[in-house]
């Protein structure tokens, strides 16, 4: 299977999920290519897949569609644990 | 000893992300310094093998759209700006917008230990390991 550029992904499969292979990443750098294999619309799908065919692989799951710029981040924080009395 | 790590930052509407590794998989975190705790995406953990019976318990949730129950993962390995964690407890649930950039969340539980310095002029974090 043939190593592609992140812009080569994305110009293939439009708006979906891909499940890609990375070699050689140096540690906080940026994944900038891999190799594809799988892709979908289905998110929790590739999950799935991706759990059964790639769990010897260094891996990266990529969407390529548009984000929203705009999304800002908000905050989840865990709250204390409550014991359940019933 | 210190190391630094680069992060790009163009706009005040950006995030600080970071690259980590969870098991096998390379995955962006916003690092959070006002987060208790570390999330993670649940599909991420699913792509890592990990599955529902392998829950350690939920724990409530406040996020952005009220409180949510999630569930507490312990998992083998996670790494990022040269800290690594093993049998590390992250908390889980299905992010509601799987079309971010992120995939979690680098809370204060995985920087203990350490002296952190986040530099927004220079676009750099400076972690100092204790000895």
């Amino acid at each position: 299977m043939e190593e592609l550029t992140i812009d080569q992904v994305k110009a293939l499969y439009p708006d979906e999920w891909v499940l890609m292979q990375i070699e050689n990443k140096a540690e906080n750098a940026p994944v900038d290519r891999g190799i594809v294999l799988l892709h979908g619309k289905d998110y929790l799908e590739l999950c799935y897949k991706g759990s059964e065919i790639a769990k010897k692989y260094l891996t990266t799951i990529l969407f390529t569609g548009t984000t929203n710029s705009n999304r800002k981040w908000l905050k989840a924080t865990r709250l204390p644990e409550q014991p359940k009395t019933t | 000893m210190a190391q630094s790590y680069a992060f790009a930052r163009a706009t005040e509407d950006d995030l600080i992300v970071v690259s980590a590794r969870i098991g096998n998989s390379i995955v962006d975190w916003v690092l959070d310094s006002g987060a208790s705790h570390t999330f993670i995406d649940f599909g991420i953990l699913i792509k890592e093998g990990y599955r529902l019976g392998d829950t350690k318990g939920l724990v409530p949730v406040e996020t952005a759209n009220g409180i949510i129950h999630a569930n507490r993962f312990d998992v083998d390995l996670l790494s990022a700006l040269g800290i690594q964690k093993q049998n590390f407890e992250v908390t889980s649930y299905l992010f509601d917008d799987p079309e971010s950039t992120f995939r979690g969340v680098i809370g204060l539980d995985f920087l203990a230990g350490t002296k952190f310095c986040i530099d927004l002029v220079d676009c750099e974090i400076t972690i100092h390991r204790q000895k």
